[in-house]
């Protein structure tokens, strides 16, 4: 993953429980420096070494901690350093989702080591509203169901996630998020 | 123009396909890399791998139910790599068309950077404009990264620097000390030989000012830390009431030449002994009684003992030592930094006592270290008040200690001192300063003769004194070897240098050393330190004590000599004027409290007396009026006889005070 990540769950966890607490997280981790450059990528292996390590300090179980993580990425990481980039992938849940793949495709002309899901966006009906995940990568649905609850919050259009379908793959994930819109 | 003339206008990599996927007609650029002629065919979605669309798995059908989708592949072996989209044809043998252009960024990082040229890029493609900004960035990177090296070396050089100049500056302090230890040894034999009294007012300024020197070298050299981090092995079984009025002592004559109150109140709570950090507790007292004394010029100085039960399962006790005076407090504006080193606070109240602002910085340093804490605020009479809170945990086997100190003469010592020393002042000085203590001293100035001393003597020594600097060796690998000697082998072998840190310390309890004295040292502290040393394995040799047959001696002149040395004997003698007058008063008024029961003014009297009698020797009548003073705070008054007693032991000090006064008089003042 690319160094904002990690620069980001650094912050979170900084701005919210102190310098001394992050340096615990990086010494159960044992990851060395936390010197990260926003756009050079490192081995997810750090990243979910940091996470596990801070759910640890922290006293909350990994899922809770990933949850958080989601949140404080946009409503802190996005909307301070990509504010315009966001605006401009729309100004509703349903157009920025939809609009997302798009925006991944872009970066990734750039930025090749790059390698971001795909969601797939249902129409909205009923109130509700189906958003698939697919990653090669595992283990990180309460991060997104965290990014989907405060997406929800900037777009000031509230919703609940009712149910999260595993939809089974055999390598990375596939999930479907029910979302069910509440405005 | 048709459109596909009108489509090779606008992008640069067009190919047509079939339903198969199966290449037909494709533009100039595909045809070149591709080496492919007008009717040669190739599978597009075989040729290429694709990174975007995540996980497409390739075919016209595929593709297609993706509209608008950024398609973003390469083929390694045409060299190639592509960005664009594919878009639905109408026609019936050309099922779809690729349009778009070479993908730059991915060519570049893996076909070289000569992969893609101007000409391979439609006017409208902004891939070049991002090239021209990626070569700006690139650049200021570099420009960063240079900079950035430059930095590096920079702080490496400065780093240099800073460690080079603290080893010198280490270096400094260290040698700095050994001309102290002359000084201070020099004066202290000095002393002994002056009986001007205006020379004597000199000598105690020079000593002032070494005790003044050493107190800022000590703090730059971090010992208060150092201290710190020994402080575990430093906790003993302690009496702190004893602990305090040891303490007191030390300042008993000068309040009562400032015409100060001193004023103590122990909580009954407080357990009999503790397992305390006694020499840090004791410092942080000295430190804040000596500010309140200083700066306190009317009125009184008090010392409270409370005691806190913390709840704590080890049972320990937060004890508090508040010490508190009626002198000009500390301006609200200076709090904040009354702690921080070389700060005095200087009012023109104050301006006159001078003080290098370590004493306050080092305590807070030490019970900081002990894992207690330091306050400061205002006392009841807007004086300084200062609290400093430990937690200790009471000694529940250990019985209560005698309430009263046993006073402890002058020792005198007559056992066998090898003394090693590079520096010939130093070995002289320290030399006549322990001969003036009694011992028989051999000097050595070097490692070699010192181990061929210990070699050719017949007689052994008690205690080999060896300083660690010396020029041929080590002190430590002279204390091995002095082990190993006839002479030496049972000796006490005690390190003696101006490097004080714990890793030197380390080094020589290594070497088999049983202590490590730090220069300067004054007289006093090494004769108490070689005399518990030599009382560890030989209690014949204690010195007997004036309580030892359990009486007490009506004066005992070592208080009255200490204060003439400290102050000139006319100083004392007014002193000593001023004690009868208010003696006497003290003691009608005591009588008066008595007989009318009034436990308050009586303690008060009590208190008052004994404090002034104790510091100017009159031991018997200090002492009863001490026993007066704790009997009536447990709230029993005592008998007018006691009184009446305490007052004949007040006039029989005050003679023998006087007597002494007269005879030490022609010898102090001629």
């Amino acid at each position: 993953m690319y160094g904002v990540i990690n620069k980001s769950l650094r912050d979170m966890v900084m701005e919210g429980h102190g310098e001394s607490t992050w340096d615990q997280v990086m010494a159960k981790a044992g990851v060395p420096s936390d010197s990260f450059l926003s756009m050079r990528s490192y081995d997810d292996e750090i990243t979910y070494r940091l996470a596990v390590a801070a759910s640890d300090v922290l006293g909350i179980d990994v899922d809770t901690a990933l949850h958080a993580f989601g949140q404080h990425w946009v409503n802190h990481t996005l909307a301070r350093d990509y504010d315009a980039l966001v605006r401009s992938t729309g100004s509703t849940m349903l157009e920025f989702l939809g609009n997302l793949n798009a925006l991944h495709d872009r970066i990734s002309t750039t930025f090749l080591d790059y390698q971001p899901p795909e969601f797939r966006v249902s129409e909205l009906q009923d109130n509700r509203m189906d958003v698939e995940y697919i990653s090669h990568r595992e283990g990180l649905n309460s991060f997104v169901a965290g990014l989907l609850v405060a997406l929800s919050d900037r777009f000031g259009e509230p919703m609940t996630i009712q149910e999260v379908e595993d939809l089974s793959v055999s390598d990375g994930t596939h999930t479907r998020f029910k979302l069910l819109m509440e405005g | 123009m048709d459109q596909w003339a009108l489509l090779n206008q606008l992008f640069t990599v067009v190919i047509e396909l079939d339903h198969s996927g199966n290449s037909r007609r494709v533009s100039a650029l595909v045809s070149d890399r591709f080496s492919v002629g007008e009717d040669e065919r190739f599978n597009f979605f075989d040729a290429f791998e694709f990174k975007r669309p995540a996980r497409f798995k390739g075919g016209v059908s595929d593709a297609l139910a993706s509209p608008g989708r950024l398609f973003l592949g390469y083929s390694n072996e045409a060299q190639l790599a592509i960005r664009g989209q594919i878009i639905e044809s109408d026609g019936k043998e050309v099922a779809a068309l690729f349009v778009g252009v070479p993908w730059m960024a991915w060519a570049r990082e893996h076909y070289g950077e000569n992969s893609v040229q101007f000409d391979d890029f439609p006017a409208h493609d902004s891939q070049m404009d991002q090239l021209l900004l990626l070569s700006s960035q690139q650049r200021m990177l570099e420009d960063l990264q240079d900079l950035n090296t430059d930095l590096e070396k920079a702080k490496t050089a400065v780093e240099g620097q800073v460690d080079v100049r603290q080893r010198f500056f280490n270096r400094v302090s260290h040698e700095v000390r050994t001309p102290l230890m002359g000084v201070s040894s020099a004066l202290t034999l000095l002393r002994d030989r002056v009986s001007d009294a205006d020379a004597l007012n000199l000598i105690s300024m020079g000593d002032a000012s070494v005790d003044r020197a050493t107190e800022v070298i000590n703090f730059a050299l971090g010992e208060a830390a150092g201290q710190v981090m020994n402080s575990e092995t430093l906790t003993v079984a302690t009496d702190i009431r004893h602990l305090l009025r040891k303490v007191l002592k030390l300042f008993e004559a000068t309040a009562l030449q400032k015409g100060l109150k001193l004023e103590t109140s122990v909580a009954p709570a407080l357990a009999a002994q503790y397992w305390c950090p006694d020499l840090i507790i004791k410092e942080a007292l000295i430190n804040l009684l000596g500010n309140a004394v200083k700066f306190t010029t009317q009125g009184w100085v008090s010392v409270d003992i409370t005691v806190e039960d913390t709840g704590s399962a080890d049972d320990s006790h937060d004890i508090i030592f508040t010490v508190s005076d009626s002198g000009p407090g500390i301006p609200a504006n200076f709090r904040a930094q009354v702690f921080a080193p070389f700060e005095t606070g200087v009012t023109e109240e104050t301006q006159n006592f001078g003080g290098t602002g370590l004493g306050l910085s080092s305590t807070e340093v030490a019970i900081k270290g002990i894992g207690g804490s330091i306050t400061v605020g205002d006392s009841r009479m807007g004086g300084a008040l200062f609290a400093v809170r430990v937690s200790l945990r009471p000694c529940s086997d250990i019985k209560q200690a005698e309430s009263e100190e046993l006073e402890i003469p002058v020792r005198r010592f007559n056992q066998r001192v090898l003394l090693l020393d590079d520096s010939a002042t130093n070995l002289s000085l320290n030399s006549q300063l322990l001969e003036s203590l009694g011992f028989v001293v051999t000097r050595a100035v070097s490692g070699s003769e010192a181990i061929a001393i210990a070699q050719a003597s017949e007689e052994p020594f008690d205690i080999a004194l060896l300083d660690i600097n010396l020029p041929d060796m080590t002190g430590y690998e002279v204390a091995q070897a002095l082990a190993s000697s006839t002479a030496c082998g049972e000796a006490h072998l005690i390190a003696l240098s101006a490097y004080s840190e714990v890793e030197e310390q380390k080094k020589a309890a290594d070497a088999g050393m049983e202590a490590f004295i730090t220069k300067p040292f004054k007289r006093d502290a090494i004769a108490s330190l070689l005399g518990a040393i030599l009382d560890g394995d030989s209690t014949e040799n204690k010195a007997p004590t004036i309580a030892q047959d359990g009486a007490l001696v009506v004066f005992d002149m070592t208080p009255v000599d200490d204060m003439m040395s400290l102050m000139g004997s006319e100083a004392t003698r007014q002193i000593a004027n001023s004690l009868e007058v208010e003696g006497i008063e003290n003691i009608s008024a005591l009588t008066a409290a008595v007989v009318a029961g009034d436990t308050v003014a009586a303690e008060r009297e009590a208190h008052t007396l004994a404090s002034s009698c104790l510091s100017l020797g009159l031991e018997s009548a200090g002492h009863l009026l001490r026993q007066v003073e704790a009997d009536i705070r447990q709230g029993n008054l005592p008998a007018e006889e006691t009184v009446t007693r305490a007052e004949a032991f007040f006039h029989d000090g005050l003679s023998a005070l006087r007597l002494h006064l007269s005879n030490a008089a022609p010898e102090i003042d001629a």
